[in-house]
């Protein structure tokens, strides 16, 4: 059920419920969770972020799901991304005074794929912004109206299962 | 922003403070009853526990340690325990305790329910004194019945597991069967060859060269006497080749026959073991008196070591790189200021009643952080304990000193001090027991024990997979002296129809193998080689005789030729003097 209820409100904040910006911006958080290791510490902040902010949660949470699928197959590149950076002779004063704050090894940051993922999910976060808002607004121009012509749509719309959903929320 | 979010996260951050204020104790406990439990192999339990926030700690109440011998007895009772623990390395879920202080500490006590874990190592320590109960008392009977009864040799006696025997019919088949090739061997070519040179040497020794007409006949008689020359060459030759096989066979069978004796002797041993006879010597005794339970309780300690291995690593095996959960990546470990082992516990020390004491310091499962050896020590009425475990090095290291009074041996109790020292797989020390009530009632009876105790001292050196125990008891010489007694007459009378059965059945055999070679050395081969001699002598002669006739023969030729030489020059001289006149 709240599947369907996620893709409700999906659907919803991009026909128009919802700000582009707060689809976007949604989305972007969401990346974060799903491309680096699901229980590393920075995350807890991200949802609380979440939480906070005037994000779509939706979004993120269909964000952070797209892109845990993605982020398991990059992994090897986050290794190769964060072991780069822990390395790199320029940056071990910074990442030594780190490792000497009492909570900031509990950020797992030391982790090649953790700082790799990270590193990497930051660095898409403005191009990823830029694109979502104006797919979402494309979306409400040109492509709304033939989405919910589709075949799908309207099999889902006309589920029993969903009507009994409707019903119940009622 | 949303304040609504703010709320559900105050709200998230409320249920989790509670949580922990609330659930931390009963966490707490599960955690020591659960790990406590797992690591000493019979039930750790604690009646509760408190959480001190503020400064940090936990104060334990009941703290029961089961014993893992008796059903319903604690090893060890603390009425009650403070923990101060450092804050800050519990954000890198690490546990530092500074130091633990405790009261009421009781060995022994009573407790209501079983402290037994399901543990099939109980079990088979259990079966180990058993086996030993058994295996003494049956052997005690049997060395009574061997004493009493007759030791029948000859039930135990069969001439087919005689491996002398056998040796010794394989040289009586070989003798026979180098006496049927060469006992008849043919002789004719040596006696023709001998003939050939005695008539060639009648003929040179009858030639005579007196002038000119001999010198022909006698160039003609020794080119004759060659031949025989050739042949007897050709015959020695043969003959040599011939008595050189055969003084190799019989050089291999009193080879043979040398190693009888030791076969022979093996026969005695392999026979004397069949009828089981015990080894009467100190040192075997002890061995076979005490050995199994001193195994069986030095396994129990080295099992103490392995598990202390397994919980404070050396620091080879932690070297590694970390592998992460969501595998792939690699930890990178920055230089820290102040680097916290996992867990490290600082000090501790738990007193209580008749001076008892258990004092702990730098106790950690990764010491090469801490840099110092733990060290684990225990003083009660009954007992005192050392324990050291170095792990700074490479090599992981332990040493065990300690006395404890009422130490379990089978079924008695003693004093047992024990000083160990273990470096990598290398172990090196000494255990020694003393106690009463050690041995079985029929043993104690049967050496008159009276009140003497039982004194045990085992050293023991050498690899893991390769040690060496040295066994002593003062029980050794007792026990030989009562055995040798009880059973030396009858083990000098088994030894006696040993050897008269084994002699009876080989010696006869061997004297006339022995004769039978002798006697085809004496006429085959020294025959032979007197024969092949003489041939040589009359081939010499035959030469030399040759030789002389040649010398005689040019000499004649020289002299012959010179005469007429002295003729025809007299001749001229005298032909020119008739000229010249």
């Amino acid at each position: 059920m709240i599947w369907i209820k996620l893709i409700k409100k999906l659907f919803k904040a991009l026909n128009a419920d919802a700000s582009p910006a707060e689809i976007a911006a949604g989305v972007i958080l969401g990346s974060v969770i799903g491309l680096t290791p699901a229980f590393a510490l920075h995350n807890l902040l991200v949802v609380a972020l979440i939480i906070v902010l005037r994000v779509n949660v939706s979004a993120a949470v269909f964000s952070s799901l797209l892109f845990s699928a993605v982020g398991a197959g990059i992994d090897p590149v986050s290794h190769i991304v964060g072991k780069k950076l822990l390395l790199a002779p320029g940056l071990n004063g910074f990442w030594t005074s780190l490792y000497n704050v009492p909570v900031a090894p509990l950020l797992a940051f030391n982790n090649t794929v953790v700082l790799g993922s990270l590193v990497l999910s930051l660095v898409l976060m403005i191009p990823l912004f830029l694109f979502t808002k104006r797919f979402v607004i494309v979306y409400r121009e040109r492509l709304q109206e033939k989405v919910q012509k589709f075949k799908l749509v309207k099999l889902l719309k006309a589920s029993r299962l969903y009507k009994l959903y409707e019903r119940f929320k009622s | 922003m949303r304040w609504k979010g703010f709320i559900t996260l105050a709200v998230l951050a409320a249920l989790l403070f509670v949580t922990a204020v609330f659930f931390s104790d009963d966490i707490i406990e599960q955690a020591i009853e659960k790990s406590g439990t797992g690591m000493w192999g019979a039930r750790v339990e604690v009646s509760g526990v408190d959480v001190v926030w503020s400064p940090l700690g936990v104060r334990i109440n009941g703290l029961a340690v089961a014993s893992r011998k008796e059903e319903y007895k604690n090893a060890l009772y603390v009425s009650g325990l403070k923990c101060m623990l450092l804050a800050a390395p519990l954000l890198e879920k690490k546990i530092i305790i500074e130091d633990i202080s405790g009261t009421g500490l009781a060995f022994n006590t009573d407790r209501k329910s079983s402290g037994f874990l399901p543990s099939a190592k109980r079990e088979k320590r259990e079966k180990v004194k058993k086996e030993w109960k058994t295996n003494m008392s049956s052997w005690m009977q049997d060395i009574k019945g061997r004493g009493l009864g007759k030791i029948d040799v000859k039930a135990s006696f069969d001439v087919n597991e005689l491996a002398s025997l056998k040796a010794l019919e394989g040289i009586e088949n070989s003798l026979s069967g180098f006496r049927s090739m060469y006992g008849n061997y043919d002789t004719s070519d040596l006696n023709k060859s001998s003939d050939e040179l005695g008539r060639a040497i009648g003929m040179i020794d009858d030639l005579k060269i007196k002038d000119a007409k001999d010198l022909e006949k006698a160039g003609k008689k020794l080119k004759e006497a060659q031949p025989a020359l050739e042949n007897a060459e050709k015959t020695g030759k043969q003959l040599g080749k011939d008595l050189k096989e055969m003084q190799s066979s019989v050089s291999d069978l009193e080879k043979k026959l040398r190693e009888f004796d030791d076969l022979r002797q093996a026969d005695y041993r392999r026979m004397m073991e069949k009828l089981k006879l015990p080894s009467l010597e100190t040192q075997d005794i002890a061995r076979t008196v005490f050995g199994p339970l001193i195994v069986d309780k030095f396994n129990m300690i080295m099992e103490y070591r392995d598990k202390a291995r397994k919980y404070i690593p050396a620091k080879k095996e932690k070297g590694k790189p970390e592998v992460k959960e969501r595998e792939k990546g690699e930890d990178i470990i920055f230089y820290r200021k102040k680097m916290y082992p996992p867990f490290h516990l600082k000090k501790a020390l738990v007193s209580g009643q008749d001076n008892a004491k258990i004092e702990c310091t730098d106790i950690s499962d990764a010491p090469w952080i801490t840099g110092k050896p733990a060290v684990i020590e225990a003083v009660y009425a009954d007992f005192s304990f050392r324990a050291e475990i170095d792990r700074t090095g490479d090599v992981p290291g332990e040493k065990i000193s300690g006395r404890l009074d009422n130490f379990r041996l089978a079924d008695s109790t003693g004093v047992m001090n024990i000083d160990l020292e273990f470096s990598g797989d290398m172990v090196k020390g000494s255990i020694s027991w003393v106690g009463k009530g050690l041995l079985p009632a029929d043993w104690a009876s049967y050496l008159d024990l009276g009140d003497t105790p039982v004194k045990i001292d085992v050293s023991v050196s050498g690899k893991d997979d390769n040690l060496k125990f040295d066994i002593r008891s003062n029980l050794d010489s007792m026990l030989s002296a009562k055995l040798k007694k009880e059973l030396a007459k009858k083990m000098e009378e088994a030894r006696g129809k040993v050897n008269a059965l084994i002699d009876s059945n080989v010696l006869g055999r061997k004297n006339k193998v022995m004769g039978d070679l002798a006697s085809f050395k004496s006429e085959k081969l020294d025959r032979l080689n007197s024969e092949k001699d003489q041939l040589e002598r009359r081939k010499k002669e035959l030469d030399k005789k040759i030789e002389a006739k040649k010398k005689e023969a040019k000499d004649k030729t020289d002299k012959l030729k010179k005469d007429s030489e002295d003729k025809i020059k007299k001749g001229a001289e005298d032909k020119l003097k008739d000229i010249f006149k």
